[in-house]
């Protein structure tokens, strides 16, 4: 927008000059839909980002609401869709079904508390493009390396105890700390307690927790294995890149997937038979099984109803 | 050695091995493990390191000191070293150590529980300067041999360090413990202290040694210390049943026979009663119960230190141990801490080019990667001469888009020069001439945590035939530097190319 007050002398000039005020001080009062703004803090939100919490609630942007143009558009208004996915039903049959809880309006990014992205990874590959070679980089500080703290020739079986130099690290790590790191580099979809199912039929394998030599902690597989059907519920217990470990429950398979057969047997699961609450931050350890799936063959339930169009895993 | 807890044992009944639950499947035998993959060293196994004098330091090794405090080596950093072999143990640099205690605690009831705290943590710089030694785990102990009633266990490695030949003189003075009230013995504040000034030897059955009995037998309840007059009274009988899973300590040694004998004080009330004898309580009024109490004269093949039963099991607390605090906690928490397990936190970028560069794993690599050859399975990539992207994840290296969060290869196919590599009917071989370790961190993209990185392999591939050379880059997502990435990216290439190690020729 060019203002040309004393470009071109006369009424002319004035009409072109007060109309281009007047959409500029309406562009700056008018919010306009937008696919994508711009926040105080640099960052940028688009419609259609998704936040996940716990158990698959679900936050969406559905709208926003930007000020400027459509390159640098400013947040003015952020509509947001939320969901919960509730249980139904008994330990030993039970279903999923989505919940709404209504769309909001944010008054800007200020009042967004959680991080909306976009799920894909996808990206543009380009050799030799933001990436550095180790040996270009500057070494750390050599000041930290204990080295030099003690003559090593003295040490021996008799003072070992004394020849080991703590680290500057406590023993117990930071666990907040922990938590942090391990949210964020999750796909967001898959965070502990979400709800999946198995896409197709999938051999999976049981896994154990071994200790090695070192006292450091893994997780293994082992050679037991087991069907999981394709639609069995489940809820994630840990996840990484490709590969997730997650609790399936027996008795809880998508009806479109199946149903159990026995009538005696649906009967029971119904009427749902004692059991006992354990502590527990997942649903619960009934006729549930752990096993390490890639993450490839489960499906976070949002998605199934996303689009099946249908907010149950039962009718 | 290691243990193994199968996982749905953390919830439900229990979930921490106890002598107890040990046969009920929360503690499964390594086979049940499946094989690591065709060629890469399962994590753990036995890595060591050497010095040039002959010293092995190999990760898992431990020395003892007083009251079973040990130190354990939990990491090395090496040197590279141009002589070595593939199969040679790199030259040691410095060690990372781990210094454990253990304490005799009580439970809220008042029965008594060993328990094993990680106290010191960090590095014994340049231990070939040094004069440290340690000794490799050489028992193995096989406590799912059963007989019904007792853990058994047996030697692979034949008698013991101790049985075979004399044990050493520990320099320190023995504690006399006669007497005293080994539950009111709890650590004291300059129990650590002391550790300062102990010597640290692989004899882990010593004077102040805690041990589990692994074998039920009887047992001569122990004489005073001149052997003239017997410390036993004409009521108390000369020998003991003495079940397997109670804990003592070793007082002194008591002899030497075909194996060392140990006057050991027995913890009373250190183990659950077997099921038969809860059921004889009943008839308690009935049948006089034999207590068992005092110190008692033990072989060492009836007897374990109780770390290396802590390390079969895989936990730091004795049965009594599993209703109090940290362990209360831990059962409590069931499968919550599998995340920190599973996916730990992966190391700052700063952090992980440091140790990267302690341990020259940058020249590892090179090492490692340059001269190997990748011989295309499919000429029919080559004439598609577009950029080739492989997944760790996809099904038989079907092609797939560049995903930030995945372990992927690029092979810039799509920078052949013309040649006539088409008419040629041989196969195809690239070889490794250069290799790179470099830190990938994209810019402008709001997707991705900022602290997000990748580590590039980048190699540079020669055709056997004229076209130039062609770029190969490996990603791998918030990896440690380290020489398996390597491997890893062998794995993901070998959908593609056969890999084929270095022609000998070359030098």
């Amino acid at each position: 927008m060019i203002l040309s007050i004393g470009f071109r002398p006369g009424l002319v000039s004035l009409m072109w000059s007060t109309l281009a005020l007047g959409a500029l001080s309406a562009n700056k009062a008018l919010a306009l839909d937008t696919a994508r703004c711009t926040c105080a803090d640099g960052s940028s939100v688009e419609t259609g980002g998704i936040s996940y919490s716990l158990e698959s609630d679900r936050k969406k942007i559905t709208r926003l609401e930007g000020t400027g143009n459509a390159l640098d558009s400013r947040c003015k208004g952020i509509w947001v869709h939320s969901t919960r996915i509730d249980t139904r039903g008994t330990p030993y049959r039970f279903f999923l079904q989505r919940k709404t809880l209504g769309e909001r309006r944010l008054s800007g990014c200020e009042d967004l508390d959680e991080k909306f992205v976009k799920r894909s990874k996808i990206y543009n590959f380009v050799f030799d493009s933001d990436s550095t070679s180790i040996r270009e980089m500057q070494p750390a500080d050599p000041q930290k390396t204990p080295h030099l703290e003690a003559d090593p020739k003295a040490n021996s079986n008799q003072n070992m105890w004394n020849a080991i130099i703590v680290d500057d690290e406590p023993l117990i790590s930071d666990e907040e700390d922990e938590k942090r790191s391990r949210a964020e580099f999750r796909h967001e979809e898959f965070k502990r307690t979400s709800w999946v199912f198995a896409r197709r039929d999938i051999r999976a394998r049981h896994l154990g927790i071994r200790r090695d030599p070192d006292q450091s902690r893994h997780i293994v597989p082992m050679k037991k294995s087991r069907v999981v059907e394709a639609g069995q519920l489940g809820q994630i217990e840990a996840a990484r890149m490709d590969r997730a470990i997650v609790r399936f429950y027996d008795g809880s398979r998508i009806e479109t997937f199946g149903r159990a057969k026995n009538v005696f047997r649906r009967w029971y699961d119904e009427t749902g038979g004692p059991y006992r609450e354990v502590k527990d931050d997942l649903y619960t350890p009934v006729r549930a099984y752990i096993v390490e799936v890639a993450l490839d063959d489960i499906i976070e339930i949002n998605d199934y109803f996303d689009q099946r169009k249908t907010d149950r895993t039962r009718q | 050695m290691a243990s193994l807890i199968l996982i749905g044992s953390l919830f439900g009944s229990g979930g921490l091995p106890t002598l107890v639950c040990v046969f009920a499947c929360v503690v499964v035998a390594p086979s049940q493990v499946l094989a690591q993959s065709a060629g890469r060293e399962p994590a753990g196994a036995q890595r060591a390191c050497t010095c040039s004098d002959g010293r092995r330091f190999a990760i898992g090794a431990s020395m003892f000191g007083k009251n079973s405090a040990r130190i354990l080596i939990t990491g090395f950093h090496s040197k590279p070293s141009p002589s070595a072999g593939d199969n040679d143990s790199p030259p040691c640099s410095d060690l990372l150590a781990l210094g454990q205690i253990v304490q005799l605690m009580q439970a809220p009831d008042g029965r008594p529980f060993l328990k094993r705290d990680n106290f010191k943590r960090g590095t014994i710089s340049r231990i070939c300067d040094t004069q440290i030694t340690f000794i490799e785990p050489k028992k193995s102990y096989d406590f799912f041999a059963d007989d019904g009633s007792a853990l058994i266990l047996s030697d692979d490695a034949g008698p013991q360090a101790a049985a075979s030949t004399p044990p050493v003189e520990d320099i320190e003075q023995p504690v006399d413990l006669t007497g005293q009230d080994l539950l009111q013995l709890l650590p004291e504040k300059n129990a650590i202290g002391e550790l300062r000034d102990t010597p640290f030897n692989e004899q882990d059955l010593k004077n102040g040694a805690y041990i589990i009995i692994r074998k039920r037998s009887k047992a001569r309840v122990a004489e005073s210390d001149d052997d003239s007059a017997p410390n036993v009274s004409q009521n108390r009988p000369r020998e003991v049943t003495v079940p397997a899973g109670m804990l003592g300590r070793i007082e002194k040694r008591a002899s030497f026979q075909s194996e060392a004998f140990w006057t050991t004080e027995i913890l009373p009330d250190s183990a659950p009663r077997p099921f038969w004898s809860s059921l004889l309580l009943v008839a308690k009024t009935l049948v006089k119960q034999q207590e068992i109490f005092g110190k008692v004269v033990l072989p060492s093949s009836h007897i374990v230190e109780i770390n290396h039963f802590f390390d079969q099991y895989g936990t730091d607390w004795t049965y009594f141990g599993d209703s109090t605090g940290e362990a209360a906690s831990e059962q409590s928490s069931g499968t919550t801490r599998l995340p920190e397990i599973y996916s730990p936190s992966p190391l700052p970028l700063e952090k992980n080019v440091a140790e990267a560069r302690k341990r020259h794993a940058t020249e590892g690599i090179e090492k490692a990667a340059v001269g190997l050859r990748l011989v295309l399975k499919d000429r029919e990539l080559l004439a598609k001469r577009t950029m080739l992207v492989l997944d760790e994840a996809a099904a038989s290296g079907a092609e797939t888009a560049p995903n930030l969060f995945r372990r992927q290869c690029f092979i810039g196919f799509d920078r052949l020069k013309d040649s006539q590599w088409e008419k040629s009917t041989r196969p195809h071989t690239l070889r490794i001439t250069d290799a790179d370790v470099k830190i990938f961190q994209p810019k402008d993209n709001e997707q991705i945590p900022s602290d997000f990185y990748a580590i590039d392999l980048q190699f540079t591939l020669q055709p056997d035939f004229d076209a130039g050379s062609i770029p190969l880059v490996c990603r791998f997502p918030l990896a440690s530097i380290e020489l398996e990435l390597v491997d890893s990216a062998a794995h993901i290439l070998s959908s593609k190319f056969e890999i084929r190690p270095r022609d000998r020729s070359e030098p």
